[in-house]
């Protein structure tokens, strides 16, 4: 059901004057996991249950401790809003063997779905679980950043919806200068991988990385 | 607010505000994922496209394809049959609140029945009962609420038991949290979940046993009252009952509030570590809370109603508002006086502004329903009847619009389907709805209603309203669908009444009518809406940057400006509520009661668990359920704690058997960390599908919910319930 | 991938077996034709040769039937530039081309002698490299427990053992042993009497494979029962081969029950490297979500 038949049209049309590097910050403090992004995305690119362009991974670790008759919380969690985050160097385009996903100058990295074979491979080597399989047109499909929108100067939907204002897009340099430059949050991998065009504030309650047996608490829903 | 794009005569999306401006003054509106998952409700399957009567046995589900005509001739000699044999006070239309937009809703069938001669008429909701009757004994007025604008003054916020990041409770409420964060405050939750909100907004979740939260604010008041921490000044001038010196006249001997929370009479002082081993909250904790919020200033105790739909939901709610008052967090910018908090000055929203005529019958509860159906005419005040000494009629048909509450929604569901199920208790059963819902398959005739796209609409926000959003029709109705308008329209043009309920309008006409009862209500300012629709701006918002504050000039002079309340003062003590002469049920101030199922109790060896039955953002109460993009988002399951599931054998994800001796589901679980140790929730509004057993298979937490309503308010306890947990085969 | 395991792991293990026999009996003929006549050897080397095609095409079909758009299989070699999915794609058709050639001219004794060596070599060449690319494939820096050494080792190991147990089955089933054709006896007998004891090792070497694994745990602990039958599955075909080689009677009549035991060798050590390549599909763990 996705419906970016024709992004390989529109390769060609990139934003030179500004050069903008496109990316995303999450600030994961304040993010309640009302999932407004998620439900945007799907509205906006049409598409079918299974197929999360843009998800909400619910993090949690710790435990209760039993002190005498009562029980303490010694549990966190967070919300960690994540979608494609265009990388600087995208593995799923390294290991395409067709050549159907390509990077627009401006980092935004698309798949064409019309070269696509449905190989999936991308799928495995995908850190961020970015590329979907959708079952019914048997091709691989992803976030595309709204570049449609972003072309006419609009916001990308999952930001536009953001009810917390805390999922913002802009040039990932800009974002880095006034966010900082945290995009390994727990579960995301070390940037050495892929470099993603990601930022985020972290959570009050969590550092960085796996400490406190951190572990995703809804892998269903993502 | 949703913001159509239409192609071909079809929506294709649905964007949300998409204003530049977003100060805190006039925010976007920003929808949920409900609103932005809504095409796959307008566009479902499953919608209703004509009219059908039943065929079956009632509650079977089998139907068959009608005319209109029929239908309404139909539904005409229904109501004329009923009214001739019982009289209007056998028709009844149930709470519903699926729609809500002037042209929908089920007060389209209110204003028939009203012009009908009236009909058997309700009051309360099943949202805020105990809150909205327990605020006025505290202060005499429902209106207790700062406008919202001024929540990012606030130094401490207690969000107790209220959950704005999920149940939403007015259009970026939870935002202003996050901003009053950002200005500083210290933002703690009360609740046995960790919410959305506890996660999101704020610095530290204090997880408490269900029902319980009266203790925990008595403990507090202990702490404020031992350590001298409490308004002193403020009590003694705009507070009565807090100590023997404030009691009023002959009851100078009666246990005031000071004299409660000491044990001066019960010989039970309510210290932090009596309410440690009832709350479950450590004692250190408490009493830690209990500083902040008696020194931070100012400082806001938000009370949420999840806490108020309990066996004495009323004492939460007096006990919150008292502890506001006595830390002197009534009348000033930043704080907050709890209780209901409708919004002053003028109690915000309109909610429906479509007239709806005078019922000149009597009113119940509207959980009580159950029991008019029941044995109405056994119904007395000492029931919750208003208007008469005794009702004249059981309740003999019902019109239920826009609703899923008959079945799905009220208490015991396994109960009300026995009762809807006997055609001599309910002779008829209209049900009007876009959806077969659990409710509707007991209809005897269905009536496709259409949605609110589908026709013209008008909405306040929330309770919190600064506008009004305009709902114009988009497309046509689905199939033979109407608007609820419609189709009541011509009910009454059956019943000879058409004139007088259309007055010449359509539903068009209407919103002009209603924008102008804005305009002369609320907004001087608001377009008409010929400019309203050209402008195309969807929602007429109102910038509030002087919020005003709710007691301000009875703080500034408590004798020139008294509450309305029988001493002119905030009521710690109640002379009405001592009147009554239930001690036990209903203290003049407020007390910790143990609730009538707790784990405190017997019932607890056979069921242990407390359940709840939180609000999801997979669905508004059993709207959306059906819903794929939600269920997708928001997988209907029971939540559990890591210990209690590890007790059980119950592994993430597994199937589980949940029963008391009220019913029984099977559902998925989810173990997580963010349920407390002996409370397990079962998000509401899952829509009742029994097996062959009668066991649901979807979740929903009714079927295990008691239909036993509070002392004080009549209302609803639902989440007063005990279970039992345990690995299902299949 | 969950369900998608199974078609991957007939395909990698068909196409490694291929390449395999290719080697293997390539060695045969060119070892045999130093000391017999090209006729004679063509009589035993050729079976195991023809055989590589069949196992080929069915690797090939599982492999375009798990594309889900089969209609654009062509696009698949067009990023040769960094996807070793295109690079292995490229192998493959090119294995598949020179082995064909080369089976087709050795079957119907077609052109030159330089022009079969040259394909032969070309089939070698891009034989092996196909296993290397196929192994690199699953390479990824985002899953560290494929991203090792021993995924070539173990593509290389399994290719080896199923090719050279291939061959020593087929020798054993092909070869005619009435006392008419003593020569062909020898010769087989000369064949196997080197392809064994390297099967011997071979299986010693999955063996210690299995081992290796285990220590590293990766996720081999999910499927202890799996683990525990490959196990026993490696050791009985690595007994069966050593009950062929201490057989006192092999040298004189290798024809009737020790057949048996290489075919039943075979099938094990099959069974065996499907099992492991099926632990090593579970042991993919990407890092991150």
């Amino acid at each position: 059901m996705a419906s970016q038949e024709s992004d390989n049209h529109e390769l060609n049309t990139q934003t030179v004057a500004l050069n903008p590097r496109w990316g995303f910050y999450v600030n994961v403090q304040s993010c309640v996991g009302c999932k407004a992004c998620q439900v945007a995305c799907k509205d906006k690119n049409n598409l079918g249950v299974g197929i999360l362009w843009r998800k909400v991974v619910e993090v949690s670790g710790g435990e209760w401790i039993q002190n005498g008759p009562f029980w303490i919380d010694g549990s966190f969690s967070y919300f960690l809003s994540t979608a494609c985050n265009h990388c600087e160097r995208p593995i799923c385009k390294e290991v395409c063997p067709t050549q159907a996903i390509r990077q627009r100058n401006d980092g935004i990295v698309l798949i064409d779905n019309t070269i696509c074979v449905g190989c999936r491979y991308c799928e495995w080597a995908c850190p961020y679980s970015a590329p979907r399989f959708d079952e019914t047109a048997k091709v691989m499909t992803k976030c595309n950043l709204c570049y449609d929108l972003l072309d006419q100067g609009k916001r990308p939907a999952c930001v536009s919806a953001c009810q917390m204002r805390v999922l913002e897009y802009g040039d990932i340099g800009a974002l880095r200068a006034r966010y900082g430059d945290l995009d390994d949050i727990f579960p995301l991998p070390e940037r050495k991988l892929t470099n993603p065009a990601v930022t985020f504030t972290p959570h009050i309650q969590v550092a960085r990385t796996q400490s406190n047996r951190a572990c995703i608490g809804n892998e269903e829903e993502i | 607010m949703l913001v159509a794009h239409i192609q071909n005569g079809k929506i294709v999306q649905l964007e949300s505000d998409d204003r530049d401006y977003d100060e805190i003054d006039n925010p976007r509106l920003l929808a949920c994922a409900r609103g932005k998952a809504y095409l796959r409700r307008q566009y479902h399957p499953d919608r209703l496209k004509y009219p059908m009567r039943r065929v079956g046995k009632r509650g079977e589900g089998k139907f068959q394809r009608i005319s209109w005509d029929e239908a309404l001739e139909t539904v005409a000699g229904e109501i004329n049959r009923i009214k001739d044999k019982y009289g209007n006070g056998a028709l009844f239309v149930p709470y519903g609140t699926g729609a809500y937009s002037n042209t929908n809703g089920s007060h389209l069938a209110r204003r028939l029945f009203n012009l009908y001669g009236g009909h058997l008429g309700t009051y309360n909701s099943y949202s805020w009962a105990c809150i909205n009757r327990a605020t006025p004994t505290v202060y005499g007025t429902k209106i207790t609420g700062n406008q919202r604008q001024d929540w990012v003054n606030s130094r401490y916020i207690l969000m107790w038991s209220w959950n704005p990041a999920e149940m939403i409770d007015g259009t970026n409420s939870a935002y202003y949290i996050k901003k009053a964060r950002e200005n500083g405050a210290k933002v703690i939750c009360i609740d046995p979940r960790k919410t959305m909100s506890a996660i999101g907004l704020a610095d530290e979740w204090i997880p408490i046993r269900p029902g319980t939260d009266t203790a925990m604010m008595s403990a507090m008041a202990h702490v404020m009252i031992t350590e001298n921490l409490y308004d002193r000044q403020f009590v003694s001038t705009h507070c009565v009952g807090f100590d023997s010196t404030q009691m009023p006249e002959n009851l100078e001997n009666t246990e005031s509030y000071q004299d409660y929370i000491l044990g001066t009479c019960d010989e039970v002082p309510k210290t932090p570590k009596w309410a440690e081993a009832i709350t479950g909250v450590p004692a250190n904790k408490i009493a830690q809370i209990a500083r902040e919020y008696a020194t931070i200033k100012p400082a806001m105790l938000y009370q949420g109603y999840g806490m108020q739909r309990r066996a004495y939901g009323e004492q939460a709610v007096r006990a919150g508002c008292v502890l506001a008052a006595i830390t002197g967090n009534v009348g000033i910018p930043g704080g907050w006086a709890s209780g209901l908090g409708l919004q002053t000055p003028d109690g915000g929203s309109l909610w429906a502004a479509f007239p709806l005529g005078t019922n000149p019958q009597p009113s119940i509860p509207v959980a009580a329903w159950d029991q008019a159906v029941l044995h109405g005419i056994e119904m007395e005040p000492e029931n919750g009847v208003v208007g008469a000494d005794r009702l004249d009629s059981n309740i003999k048909l019902i019109y239920a619009v826009a609703t899923n509450c008959l079945i799905n929604q009220h208490m015991n569901i396994n109960r009300s389907a026995k009762i809807l199920a006997d055609e001599d208790l309910v002779e008829y059963l209209i049900v009007q709805d876009q959806f077969l819902t659990a409710t509707g398959r007991f209809a005897d005739i269905l009536l496709p209603a259409c949605t609110a796209f589908e026709t013209y609409g008008l909405q306040d926000g929330w309770k919190y309203s600064d506008g009004v959003l305009l709902m114009p029709k988009l497309e046509e109705p689905l199939g033979e669908s109407k608007s609820d308008y419609e189709i009541c329209a011509g009910i009454a043009h059956r019943l000879g009444i058409g004139d007088a309920y259309t007055e010449g309008r359509d539903e068009r006409d209407w919103i002009e009518h209603i924008i102008e009862i804005y305009r002369q209500k609320r907004f001087p300012d608001i377009p008409a809406l010929d400019q309203f629709e050209a402008s195309n701006i969807g929602a007429y918002t109102v910038s509030v940057s002087n919020p005003a504050i709710a007691f301000a000039n009875f703080r500034k002079d408590p004798d020139g400006y008294p509450l309305n309340t029988p001493s002119g003062k905030i009521e710690i003590f109640s002379k009405e509520l001592f009147a009554m002469d239930k001690p036990d049920e209903i203290p003049a101030i407020p007390k910790y009661i143990q609730e009538w199922e707790s784990p405190f109790g017997p019932e607890a060896t056979k069921y242990p668990l407390q359940a709840i039955g939180s609000h999801t953002l997979h669905r508004v109460h059993s709207t959306h359920d059906n819903n794929d993009w939600l269920d997708e988002a928001f997988p209907q399951r029971i939540y559990i704690n890591p210990v209690d599931a590890a007790a059980r054998d119950i592994q993430d994800g597994g199937l589980v058997k949940v029963f008391n001796a009220r019913g029984t589901m099977v559902i998925p679980c989810r173990v997580t960390n963010r349920m407390m140790p002996g409370v397990v929730d079962i998000p509401s509004g899952a829509w009742w599908t029994p097996d062959e057993n009668g066991i649901d298979r979807r979740g929903a937490v009714n079927v295990l919910t008691s239909e036993r309503l509070t002392p004080l308010a009549f209302g609803n306890a639902q989440h007063t319930i005990m279970v039992q947990v345990e690995i299902a085969d299949s | 991938m969950h369900s998608k395991e199974w078609p991957l792991v007939l395909f990698t293990v068909l196409t490694q077996m291929a390449v395999g026999m290719f080697l293997v009996a390539e060695a045969v003929w060119r070892l045999g034709t130093r000391h017999y006549s090209h006729e004679l050897v063509d009589t035993v080397a050729t079976p195991p040769l023809i055989l590589v095609v069949p196992l080929l095409i069915a690797g090939g079909l599982v492999a375009t039937a798990h594309l889900t758009r089969p209609g654009r299989a062509l696009w698949v070699i067009t990023n040769l530039k960094s996807s070793w999915l295109s690079r292995e794609m490229l192998f493959s058709v090119l294995f598949g081309l020179t082995i064909s050639g080369y089976v087709f001219m050795r079957t119907f004794e077609v052109g030159s002698g330089t022009l079969q060596d040259g394909l032969a070599i070309g089939a070698i060449l891009s034989g092996v490299t196909l296993i290397y690319g196929m192994s690199r494939l699953y390479m990824l820096r985002t899953v560290p427990a494929w991203n090792t050494a021993a995924t070539p080792l173990v593509f290389f190991q399994t290719a080896l053992l199923l090719g050279v147990l291939g061959v020593s089955a087929t020798l054993a089933i092909s070869g005619g042993c009435s006392s008419e054709a003593d020569t062909q006896c020898t010769l087989i007998k000369d064949a196997l009497g080197w392809t064994v004891p390297a099967a011997t090792v071979l299986a010693g070497c999955q063996l210690a494979v299995i081992a290796l694994f285990s220590t590293m745990h990766f996720n081999s602990s999910q499927h202890p029962w799996l683990l525990s039958l490959r196990l026993v599955l490696a050791i009985l075909s690595m007994c069966l081969l050593l009950m062929f080689i201490l057989d006192d009677n092999l040298p004189t009549n290798h024809c009737a029950s020790p057949r048996s035991l290489l075919i039943a060798a075979l099938v094990a050590a099959v069974l065996a490297e499907g099992l492991g390549r099926y632990l090593f599909y579970a042991q993919y763990q990407r890092l991150g979500l």
